[in-house]
């Protein structure tokens, strides 16, 4: 599986399946790669991929993964992918209109005190 | 010829000249070294991609205060151990000239000139020192393969930063240097050795970093003298033992230095 040939749906799914902690480990470092090397242009790969419509929608999925997979995994390369997401527009974004409640840097920052 | 071809990150990489003057030391033929130019657009955005603080650090580590520094602040350090060490060039320019070597200036190692010049040297080993990730023609021109040095222990953790990584992680025995036969993955191939650190001794990750990076040109070396007698270890990876790791942000790094230095206190106190 690679994740840039999936399509719309099948994005979904994967997604779904990384929230509830039932996606297998390889695709988990597959999707953290995909996130690391694209990290600064995520939105715009994402419209990209898999077209502006659902861009916002894919996003949100995919930061609450990465914070439930934190959660519960206690796995801290997604509190480094986090940490670079917050310091991008569309996060900024996400969190000045409430859809995010806290910076992932402050959750983080004290959860890892 | 059928000796080594060393591929160099840059023409004044202490690793690099460490490896070649301490192979030819051995009477092992260098036959080809393949230096990667400095000043390529490309190459300073990728470097700069991962992080400007961690760009301007290797500037100054790598290239300004490469033999000083770390000597200065680290009891164990490459620039320590060049000097100790008897090593004569200071650059890999200098060394190729004084002993002979045919030399490569290159912006990629797979474009079609560096292959080609690979080729006619018919190495039977690669040397990768530095300078970016390989692929596929690169890893095909030696009749043994690619041997580089990794800094994390292998399968454990691949990637970047793995020091770091296993600091955060508290998996402080996973703290060191693997030498292994590259292929197409990152980090996957055949491991031929380990070398573990002992972090206790350390108050801060430049001094771990830089004691691993003293550490890498005598196990790279080894690695490659005993592939010539033809008795490697080639223990094949479990990628499910380990994971994939990236550049760490600033605040992981912070975290990873407090780790250590509690780590560092507690042992102090025993």
């Amino acid at each position: 599986m690679n994740i840039i040939d999936l399509n719309e749906k099948e994005i979904g799914h994967l997604l779904s399946m990384f929230m509830n902690g039932k996606l297998e480990k390889a695709s988990v470092q597959k999707l953290i790669r995909f996130v690391e090397f694209n990290h600064q242009m995520l939105e715009m790969r994402i419209a990209n991929l898999w077209g502006k419509g659902s861009m916002m929608s894919i996003y949100i999925e995919l930061i609450l993964g990465l914070e439930m997979g934190l959660d519960r995994d206690r796995d801290i390369r997604f509190a480094n992918v986090l940490l670079k997401l917050s310091t991008t527009k569309v996060h900024k974004k996400l969190l000045k209109s409430g859809v995010i409640k806290k910076s992932h840097a402050d959750i983080l920052n004290e959860d890892l005190k | 010829m059928n000796g080594v071809v060393i591929l160099a990150a840059s023409n004044y990489s202490l690793y690099s000249v460490m490896v070649a003057e301490g192979l030819l030391a051995q009477g092992i033929s260098v036959d080809r070294i393949v230096i990667k130019k400095l000043f390529n657009l490309k190459r300073l955005w990728s470097e700069v991609k991962l992080g400007p603080f961690r760009f301007i650090r290797k500037v100054g580590n790598k290239l300004i205060f490469r033999k000083t520094k770390n000597r200065i602040r680290h009891e164990y350090s490459i620039g320590q151990n060049f000097l100790d060490g008897g090593f004569k060039a200071t650059s890999l320019t200098e060394l190729c000239s004084v002993a002979g070597i045919p030399v490569t200036y290159c912006d990629d190692f797979h474009s079609k000139e560096v292959l080609t010049d690979m080729r006619s040297s018919q190495p039977m080993l690669v040397a990768f020192t530095g300078g970016g990730i390989i692929r596929g023609p690169v890893l095909d021109v030696a009749s043994e393969g690619v041997i580089n040095c990794h800094m994390g222990i292998l399968p454990a953790y691949r990637g970047m930063d793995c020091y770091v990584w296993a600091i955060l992680n508290g998996d402080t025995e996973k703290i060191g240097l693997t030498t292994h036969f590259m292929d197409s993955g990152i980090d996957t191939g055949p491991i031929i050795e380990r070398l573990h650190l002992s972090p206790e001794r350390f108050t801060s990750i430049s001094a771990v970093e830089s004691a691993l990076e003293a550490s890498m040109p005598e196990l790279m070396i080894r690695a490659i003298s005993t592939a010539f007698t033809g008795k490697s270890n080639k223990e094949i990876q479990d990628a499910s033992k380990g994971d994939q790791y990236y550049v760490p942000v600033a605040s992981l790094r912070e975290l990873a230095e407090y780790k250590l230095s509690e780590n560092f206190r507690r042992e102090d106190e025993k």
